[in-house]
């Protein structure tokens, strides 16, 4: 139950959080933002996973919540794929596709790139 | 901006609860098998719900409460790519491929599918 109410609690301020910079910042093609959303989380994951529960003393409970909502919210799926189709609609099949290429090509560095550095920051400590 | 910020965040609780719940619920299911099942079906279904409300004509304040929020939060791109390169170090390449592909293809697939069922 108390991991549910901390998902609950961190996917609101993740949801929050993207939507207030979707409100704040306004740039002319929009969609990139949910570009940049999605590679930071992509990146941060491993580190709230990893790094921050032996950095900090923090529960599993309070860990899940993160991961699971304040992560896992903050970044989106749906919005990925409608906005791709989106763009394939409007017959901007150029730019569908850079949408594309950018956020999975990024996602993937940002991912593994957090992987890496939790790894080598958890090895590090144990010397 | 307030209330829509509310709104995102409420829905984005109930959309991250509901993810987790199928994510309990198929551990069994992903234990078996390599490829992450339950990420997969929670991306593709979610990709259908905001496809069907993008296209359904709502006020703002429920496309922001259900689709930004909602299912928003449901689906994870955080997860999918972390799992990606978790399966290509653990030297499943070809499944890491796979669910990449699958999970692009199907997600846009059914969201296209999501805007014909529109109300």
């Amino acid at each position: 139950m108390k991991k549910l109410l901390a998902i609950a609690f961190f996917a609101m301020l993740g949801g929050g959080f993207r939507e207030a910079l979707n409100l704040l910042i306004t740039w002319p093609q929009q969609f990139w933002l949910t570009v940049l959303i999605n590679v930071v989380g992509a990146f941060l994951l491993s580190i709230v996973t990893g790094i921050l529960p032996v950095w900090l003393p923090l529960s599993e409970t309070v860990v899940t919540g993160m991961s699971v909502g304040l992560i896992g919210s903050f970044t989106t799926f749906s919005t990925f794929t409608t906005e791709t189709l989106r763009l394939v609609q409007t017959s901007h099949s150029v730019l569908a596709l850079s949408y594309l290429t950018v956020s999975i090509g990024l996602g993937l560095v940002a991912g593994l790139g957090g992987t890496l550095l939790t790894e080598t920051w958890l090895k590090q400590r144990e010397v | 901006m307030l209330t829509l910020t509310l709104l995102a965040g409420g829905g984005a609780a109930l959309g991250a609860l509901a993810r987790y719940g199928i994510m309990q619920l198929g551990r069994p299911v992903n234990n078996r098998w390599p490829l992450p099942l339950t990420t997969l079906i929670i991306n593709l279904s979610g990709s259908f719900g905001l496809g069907l409300l993008l296209a359904s004509h709502l006020p703002i304040t429920w496309q922001v409460l259900l689709g930004t929020g909602l299912m928003g939060g449901y689906t994870t791109f955080s997860t999918m790519i972390n799992e990606v390169v978790l399966l290509a170090r653990n030297h499943h390449c070809r499944t890491a491929t796979y669910y990449l592909i699958l999970s692009i293809i199907g997600g846009i697939g059914l969201a296209w599918l999501g805007t014909y069922c529109a109300f």
